[in-house]
């Protein structure tokens, strides 16, 4: 069940380069689960106007009799609405919708499962990895930014036993180069029960879900977007299906199979 | 004691004067988890043509200052599948009454759907949109050319069975004159504003923000202007007028009340906040009885001048 609440700023965590995570007391009462978003705003006087989606990187439970536990953020400074958010005083009250979307799907037969992240693409893995369905597979996560600075969440991921490999454009950080590169010699390896789950920029899901397609490899991707509601009604964040239609990011995804999309995987978006 | 928020509206018993503008809350029934939808004077549905349409390619919004613009493009199921999925739920809310927004690229369609609708049990109010600034056939032609909004609000008002509203475009020179053209040719009721017809380009890209190119202006930004318009027109016309543009909060609604309004869409604010129209709603009751004021009735039109 969606709320519209407030929620209280507890720490912020530098991340280095760009990146900061925030922490907040988790105001929800349903259980975020891993791929789902909230809609925050870092602003009581309306400027920025809309509010921000951000994908749930961690859930803390609540410690102590009347603690509320905690929801994390990673946020990288793009633009005006997280430029503020990197500002605030712990303390601050915020207004926050959630949680929403719909979750990564968790198949019962699921053996291996490989992350393929970009940048800040990398925040729903860590509350992924976390999950109990994937305590007991292989989990490895593919990192890719263009210098050593966009590889976040490595730390969090080995605390989580998840197998990282890195893959920096400049070199700065892990293999030279984009982070298909790591996701052609996994899939050389060619495990069992595998399937992939993807998050970051627009051009590297295109890509990861062409060559999922190509292998006959399941995966699942989620979907950034501008999007003004978060729940569904103002039809802003739409993408193509396959059949023809438009389909809201934030209600039947963000977290799509590959095939369902239009533009992401199968012959589309060859000249990318 | 309370405070009486019920109004009648063109015939309708409305129990209280704040309804959610059509295009910001789905069907009625996308917004369940944060309010009952039942608490709202009306619900006036996402624009409704006889056959379903996609809307427009991505990317349909763009953030600006105190707004947004929106280029949809009227998305939606078509008017079979909304009597047939969408209304069973709209009618199951008693005292909330459905205003279904409709669209059509051509005088005949208008017709049609005027025509079809009224039949609809449950259908309150019809909403005819001629002032959708995001379609390229039609549309806004009608709410910006004097002789064919005449011609398209005669031929509906012909075969209205329930009161038809006319949703005017603030993007004309003279809405008064529009105003009462559409009060003349027949119209039970009048709602604006529509959207102010806007742009957004990208410095880095060099491209347009809106695939659309132009988008429709809604939010705080647009409130002074909506508000002159309403003023306005509740001076020239008889019918009841409905307000909107930009309304956050229960002051926002009060005033355009104060000039003349009998009732106020809010739609914006439902995408930044949520519950804004149920605390809309309480917020009026307070403020009316706080000033002594036993009906909402009394403060309609009551501005000193």
């Amino acid at each position: 069940m969606m709320q519209s609440t407030k929620t209280t700023l507890l720490r912020r965590e530098d991340r280095g380069g760009s990146y900061f995570l925030l922490a907040m007391d988790n105001p929800f009462r349903t259980a975020i689960r891993p791929g789902q978003f909230v809609m925050l705003s870092p602003s009581e006087c309306g400027d920025p106007f809309l509010k921000r989606p951000y994908s749930v990187f961690r859930v803390l439970p609540p410690s102590g009799p009347n603690g509320k536990g905690e929801l994390h953020l990673l946020i990288k400074k793009v633009g005006k609405g997280s430029a503020q958010a990197a500002e605030l005083p712990p303390g601050t009250e915020m207004d926050i919708v959630g949680p929403l979307g719909r979750p990564f799907e968790i198949r019962k037969d699921l053996k291996t499962a490989v992350f393929v992240a970009g940048g800040v693409g990398v925040a729903p893995f860590i509350w992924l990895a976390a999950a109990k369905e994937l305590r007991s597979v292989r989990r490895i996560a593919l990192i890719g930014g263009r210098k050593a600075e966009d590889i976040q969440g490595v730390v969090d991921l080995e605390a989580l036993d998840v197998e990282v490999r890195t893959a920096t454009e400049d070199g700065s950080l892990g293999k030279t180069g984009r982070v298909t590169v790591l996701l052609e010699e996994i899939l050389q390896d060619a495990p069992e029960g595998l399937e992939l789950f993807s998050c970051g920029p627009e051009p590297m899901m295109k890509a990861v879900g062409r060559i999922a397609e190509k292998a006959g490899i399941p995966c699942q991707l989620s979907l950034e977007a501008r999007m003004a509601c978060g729940f569904g009604v103002c039809l802003g964040c739409v993408v193509k299906a396959r059949d023809g239609s438009y389909v809201r990011v934030c209600k039947e995804g963000p977290v799509f199979p590959s095939t369902k999309l239009a533009e992401y995987g199968g012959n589309a978006g060859e000249e990318d | 004691m309370g405070v009486d928020l019920s109004i009648d509206f063109a015939g309708i018993h409305l129990k209280n004067p704040v309804l959610a503008a059509s295009g910001t809350f789905g069907y009625g029934a996308d917004m369940t988890d944060f309010f009952d939808p039942g608490l709202l004077g009306g619900i006036a549905t996402k624009g409704i043509s006889l056959l379903s349409r996609a809307g427009n390619l991505p990317v349909r919004i763009a953030e600006t200052a105190s707004g947004m613009l929106n280029a949809i493009g009227l998305n939606n199921v078509g008017l079979d599948a909304f009597i047939a999925d969408k209304m069973p739920f709209l009618r199951s809310l008693d005292d909330t009454i459905t205003v279904v927004n409709f669209y059509g690229n051509c005088i005949e369609d208008y017709v049609e759907l005027t025509r079809r609708l009224s039949d609809v049990e449950g259908v309150d109010l019809l909403e005819m949109n001629i002032s959708c600034p995001n379609v390229k056939e039609g549309g806004i032609a009608f709410g910006t050319d004097e002789g064919m909004l005449r011609e398209v609000v005669s031929a509906c008002a012909a075969v209205r069975r329930v009161p038809l509203m006319v949703k005017l475009s603030p993007n004309v020179t003279d809405i008064v004159r529009m105003a009462r053209i559409a009060e003349n040719a027949g119209a039970d009721a009048l709602s604006l504003v529509n959207t102010f017809t806007g742009m957004a380009v990208d410095v880095q890209s060099r491209s347009y923000v809106l695939h659309n190119r132009i988008g429709g202006l809604s939010g705080p930004a647009i409130k002074p202007l909506a508000l002159r318009m309403v003023h306005d027109v509740c001076r020239a016309v008889t019918i009841p007028v409905m307000g909107m543009g930009g309304i956050l909060n229960a002051e926002d609604a009060l005033e355009f009340l104060l000039v003349g309004a009998r009732a106020v869409q809010v739609g914006t604010a439902s995408f930044v906040c949520p519950t804004a129209m149920p605390e809309m709603i309480h917020g009026m009751e307070t403020f009316l009885e706080n000033r002594g004021v036993a009906s909402v009735g009394d403060w309609i039109g009551s501005l000193a001048t």
